[in-house]
């Protein structure tokens, strides 16, 4: 199935696709910050909406992000029972780790 | 403010004077032209009629010579000439006599007769040599005539003398419908304009002002002197009235123009005093967000003996909004002090007011004696996220000041950081999920602060840069700390190292430090 690109901003991005086991994949690519945090947001959760069955959050493509970003993964995580998150880099697992979040975002 | 628009009238008003004055000039120059074409075609008239009245004279000389002064031919040639038109009178005079009288006079007597010998010699004389009519000026006698003197041949015998009148107040009407009526002149002999020598006009007193010209043609040995003026404009009204028109129609557009332009003017600087009015409300709205958040941090920290406190608040350069950074110091009673630094996530009015709502649950617990793990335990249970994902990071250390001792508890926030001379290590806390994620666990970390040691609480703004680890942002947060004397020293040269523009988001600082 081909992409969808939405939610471009300046900084960051969202993309979706299916993966081969028929799960919707989010790639959050760029970085994430408060200016863009909202907007991008919005297209996740409506992504997040759509989609019945399990979710993965791909962060391999996200350089960057601030408390915004990780409101933003919270938010995700708490709507959606079956959501995980994967492939953050070291700065966004770093990120993560130090605000005490490792555990609740269910991180692989 | 009118300068503008003052400037559009003053070109105009100058464009239009230009081009009024040029229309005029044509007009002028034009009107000259067709006057000075008029006064030449007049002279070409007057040359012809000039030559007709001399033509008779001519034959009447020619005939005296070849009749020797035939008196019966003379008479029976000029008596028909001598009834008013041309002449009133006719004469035939000796060439050369000393006795000059005339010979011969057909119609009245001539009033040559009575002018002095040597006038009448003098006239004869110069009559007898110079080949074409001689005029004879008599316009000053009450007769008022003109005298026509003409002799035949290199030698002649005889001189042909006669005379017409010129009636003053002669005037010559123009038919309206020939090339002269539009025009006055008069007719004067000789080279001056002078009513003594005036011989027509076509009105009673020509004495011609404005736009004249003036011609001459030659007149027997004399000239005749021609003045013209135009009695309406020669090159139509239509002319005449442009300079008007473009003066009428140039300071109407020109008004025009500048009541346009001081319009335009009047709109852009409404626009730029709304553009002042609304940069300066929203100073005025974030300097107010700002006076509320610097009124929920203290103002006084308290005093503990043995203990030493500094605390710095930046808010952040980017946006109006407030941040929801926070510090606080709560004296809890037995020689413990409560510590407090925190950030809610977002910003705005919302975050400020989560801020106080947290800072004021926190003064409650610790009053009430609960342990730093207890208090943020309570608040996790207290604050719900919820849909906005409203989280807060908060850092609590109950100091026990006789003991040196710090207990720390941690949600979601940085570590705080313990400077020992010359070197910097985190303090290793159990970090909970921020207030408002989840349950906080509820686990104290101990530190015992060395003689000299200084314990530095903060909010991510100090340290934390785009895309970078924060492993890296804290170890030079580490390094900016080291070699500092006063805490006041210590605080002003971090944010001077870590945040030197001011900062992308707000810093709280809170230092901690014992007295030797």
């Amino acid at each position: 199935m081909a992409p969808v690109d939405n939610g471009a901003t300046a900084l960051g991005s969202v993309h979706s696709d299916i993966d081969d086991s028929g799960a919707r994949v989010v790639r959050l690519v760029g970085e994430i910050d408060i200016s863009n945090a909202d907007a991008l947001g919005r297209h996740l959760d409506r992504l997040l909406a759509v989609s019945g069955g399990p979710v993965v959050i791909d962060l391999a493509g996200l350089d960057f992000m601030d408390s915004s970003g990780i409101a933003m993964l919270l938010r995700a995580v708490g709507d959606a029972a079956t959501v995980e998150i994967r492939n953050p880099s070291t700065v966004v697992r770093r990120i993560i780790e130090c605000t005490g979040l490792a555990e609740i975002l269910r991180i692989s | 403010m009118y300068r503008i628009p003052a400037l559009v009238l003053v070109v105009g008003l100058a464009i239009v004077a230009v081009l009024a004055f040029t229309a005029r000039t044509v007009h002028e120059n034009n009107e000259d032209h067709l006057l000075r074409q008029r006064v030449n075609e007049a002279e070409a008239v007057l040359s012809v009629a000039a030559t007709g009245t001399q033509a008779p004279l001519s034959s009447a000389a020619i005939l005296a010579e070849a009749t020797h002064g035939d008196s019966s031919a003379f008479s029976g040639l000029m008596k028909p000439l001598t009834n008013g038109t041309p002449y009133v009178s006719a004469s035939l005079w000796p060439a050369d006599s000393p006795d000059p009288r005339p010979l011969l006079v057909v119609g009245a007597q001539p009033e040559l007769a009575r002018r002095s010998g040597s006038e009448i010699s003098s006239f004869l004389t110069r009559t007898r040599t110079a080949q074409s009519v001689t005029i004879v000026d008599l316009l000053g006698d009450s007769t008022r005539r003109l005298g026509f003197g003409f002799a035949s041949g290199a030698t002649p015998h005889y001189i042909v003398y006669a005379e017409s009148n010129r009636p003053a107040n002669r005037r010559s009407t123009v038919d309206s419908n020939t090339a002269f009526s539009d025009l006055d002149y008069a007719i004067y002999l000789g080279s001056r304009a002078e009513a003594s020598h005036l011989l027509a006009a076509s009105i009673a007193d020509p004495n011609f002002s404005g736009r004249t010209a003036s011609g001459s043609v030659k007149f027997g040995d004399s000239k005749l002197l021609i003045v013209m003026t135009p009695r309406r404009e020669l090159g139509g009204d239509l002319l005449a009235r442009l300079p008007w028109f473009i003066g009428g129609f140039g300071i109407a557009i020109s008004l025009s123009a500048a009541l346009l332009v001081d319009r335009l003017v009047r709109r852009r600087e409404h626009a730029e005093r709304l553009a002042q009015l609304n940069a300066r409300l929203f100073r005025e709205q974030r300097s107010v967000a700002q006076t509320l958040q610097q009124s929920l941090l203290p103002e006084v920290l308290p005093l503990f003996p043995g203990l030493e406190l500094a605390v710095r608040y930046v808010p952040g350069v980017d946006g109006v909004d407030i941040g929801g950074d926070w510090y606080d110091v709560v004296d809890v009673g037995q020689g413990h002090v409560l510590l407090v630094v925190g950030d809610v996530s977002g910003r705005g009015l919302r975050a400020a007011s989560v801020m106080a709502s947290l800072r004021y649950a926190i003064r409650a617990f610790a009053s009430q004696g609960d342990a730093p793990e207890a208090i943020l335990f309570k608040l996790s249970r207290l604050i719900d996220g919820g849909r906005d994902a409203l989280f807060a990071t908060v850092l609590c250390g109950l100091v026990n000041v006789a003991e040196r001792r710090v207990t720390f508890a941690n949600a979601g926030h940085p570590n705080p950081l313990l400077v020992t001379g010359a070197t910097g290590e985190f303090v290793a806390t159990h970090v909970s999920p921020p207030i408002g994620v989840a349950e906080s666990a509820g686990v104290a970390t101990d530190v015992t602060v060395p003689p000299g040691g200084v314990l530095v609480a903060y909010t991510d703004g100090l340290h934390e840069r785009r895309g970078e680890n924060p492993d890296v942002s804290l170890a030079r947060l580490r390094d900016a700390a080291l070699g500092h004397g006063t805490l006041d020293d210590l605080l002003d040269g971090l944010l001077h190292e870590l945040t030197p523009d001011g900062g992308h988001d707000d810093t709280a600082i809170l230092a901690v430090t014992w007295r030797p």
